[in-house]
């Protein structure tokens, strides 16, 4: 079945991203050939984001009428109406990027087999508490109306550079409308998705905020080659609200399901340790935590460092932006493990997802 | 950086961008009394204010929303300022002065703020006509999907379409309408 896909479709799936690299590729090939044609791409993408932007303020406004109880005086109809579109609305964020790409991140990704869902469990933490508070806000507002859910989660980060930019995992941010870094010290910054690879799962975040210190040398590399089999690895991130550390050893050279993106490693591991380093013993970079086999305690996964390397070159193609520029490493090797520990711990975040689900 | 000492404003900020009905009912408690004072006093009503008062908070929780945004004052002295500096060119395009003047002159600058959300006012005025002139079903389709929020499944069952995959072929073929009269040279 091909079809010979229409310009807006072009333009509207390289948007979202839903786009192969050969397609993004030739895509931007065309529009750098054709002047009228990137004009026209120019015009889709300033309507699309204001189209959006309309959706967003009306449904803000809307939101807050009902909380102040401003134009509620005339007639009982009307909120209940008013609430039953504010479902509808907040669908959109959800059924746009959420739905269509969360749910082929576990079908066509990680598993190409029936029934194996269950078994590997994305180390991303739902933040029960804020989840619970949002319930309870729910409930207040009218129990008879289904109201679209605040769902808050969190994973893990770490700088990939010294000007601003983290890598965590792509299934941490994939629902995500706005995402918040909180450092050791509980600094808080917003930043932007810049790239997310849905095959890679990993996704490259930028700190927009000035305030933050780009001047920091990072005390790792990322490593090139292959991690060899026994190495013992230790990690840093925030299943809980404090960072914690987690230590193992490389257990197989291809992940979950013979998955040749990434290692096995046996580590104690809970959610939330999604999108932490992965060190090996001289404090080398050798992967991204990912996610766990769910029946095996200490079987978890982690994401080759080759492919954030990958992930970042990509996101310099197709951004623009420069994201490792050369710098110093401050070297860590040779020093007790709590003194490295001590140092990197500087560069690890959390990662607060917040995110409208229907 | 959100500070940590500015916790309770950290927190509203936050509960904005969440919609979180404690923050929002806060900001509207401890904000819109001076807010109104300021409209009435300058023959403007209720009415007037609510409206000011919605979009003052708009671009509040826009600017947030876009991450570059420090706040360099409370939340309620912000609010305050937009909703000062919104109303008197409201006036003036009335042709109408501020007759009551603020107390204070101590104010964040929020100029530029207040013309990206007026220019953005503009061109999605200019654009919610476009939509009106397209006629139905591109009308109600890009309205359902980008502004009300339904999916392909509900604007196929809604609109009567075999399968999503058609009503997702009908709304590029609108969208392409829309741009072509949004963008039409004068």
């Amino acid at each position: 079945m091909t079809r010979k896909k229409s310009f807006e479709e072009w333009a509207d799936q390289y948007l979202q991203g839903d786009l192969s690299r050969e397609e993004r590729m030739e895509f931007e090939a065309n529009l750098e050939d054709n002047a009228d044609l990137k004009e026209e791409f120019n015009q889709h993408r300033q309507m699309i984001s204001d189209l959006k932007k309309i959706g967003v303020r009306k449904l803000f406004k809307q939101t807050f009428q009902e909380i102040i109880g401003v134009g509620q005086h005339d007639g009982a109809i009307q909120p209940t109406y008013k609430l039953v579109r504010m479902y509808k609305w907040t669908a959109v964020a959800a059924s746009v990027i959420f739905i269509s790409v969360f749910t082929t991140l576990f079908t066509a990704n990680y598993l190409s087999q029936n029934k194996v869902t269950s078994k590997y469990n994305a180390l991303k933490r739902e933040v029960d508490q804020l989840k619970t508070y949002q319930n309870v806000l729910v409930s207040d507002y009218n129990n008879k109306v289904r109201q679209a859910i605040t769902e808050n989660f969190s994973g893990t980060g770490f700088l990939i550079s010294n000007n601003g930019y983290l890598i965590t995992n792509y299934h941490v941010v994939s629902s995500a409308d706005s995402v918040f870094v909180s450092n050791y010290l509980g600094e808080v910054f917003k930043v932007e998705i810049v790239i997310a690879s849905r095959e890679f799962d990993l996704a490259i975040l930028k700190i927009l905020d000035t305030a933050f210190h780009k001047d920091q040398f990072l005390p790792y590399t990322i490593s090139k080659n292959d991690c060899s089999l026994g190495e013992k690895l230790f990690t840093l991130g925030y299943p809980k609200e404090d960072i914690v550390y987690g230590e193992g050893y490389l257990s197989s050279r291809l992940g979950f399901m013979g998955d040749s993106i990434s290692y096995q490693i046996s580590m104690p591991l809970n959610p939330g340790n999604s999108g932490g380093p992965l060190f090996d013993s001289e404090a080398n970079l050798i992967g991204v935590v990912s996610g766990k086999q769910n029946e095996r305690e200490g079987v978890a996964f982690a994401i080759r460092s080759a492919y954030v390397l990958k992930t970042i070159e990509m996101a310099e193609e197709t951004t623009d932006q420069k994201i490792l520029v050369p710098h110093r490493i401050e070297s860590i090797r040779k020093i007790s493990r709590n003194n490295q520990v001590n140092t990197l711990e500087k560069f690890v975040f959390q990662v607060r997802v917040y995110s409208k689900n229907s | 950086m959100i500070k940590r000492e500015l916790l309770k404003d950290r927190e509203i900020v936050e509960g904005i961008l969440l919609k979180d009905k404690k923050a929002l009912q806060y900001v509207y408690d401890s904000c819109f009394p001076l807010v109104l004072k300021m409209v009435v006093k300058n023959s403007g009503n209720k009415d007037e204010a609510d409206d000011l008062f919605q979009d003052a908070v708009v671009v509040l929780f826009e600017n947030v929303n876009t991450g570059n945004f420090e706040l360099k004052s409370s939340v309620s002295t912000y609010i305050y300022s937009v909703s000062w500096r919104l109303w008197l060119k409201r006036l003036k395009q009335k042709g109408k002065q501020m007759k009551v003047m603020p107390e204070t002159s101590d104010f964040p600058d929020v100029e530029k703020e207040i013309l990206v959300y007026e220019e953005e006012e503009r061109r999605f005025e200019k654009l919610g006509k476009s939509i009106d002139q397209l006629g139905e079903p591109c009308k109600s389709l890009l309205q359902d999907f980008y502004i009300n929020g339904l999916n392909m499944q509900e604007l196929a069952d809604k609109f009567s379409y075999t399968n999503p995959e058609n009503a997702k072929n009908q709304k590029y073929k609108c969208l392409q309408r829309l741009r072509k009269m949004f963008f039409k040279k004068e």
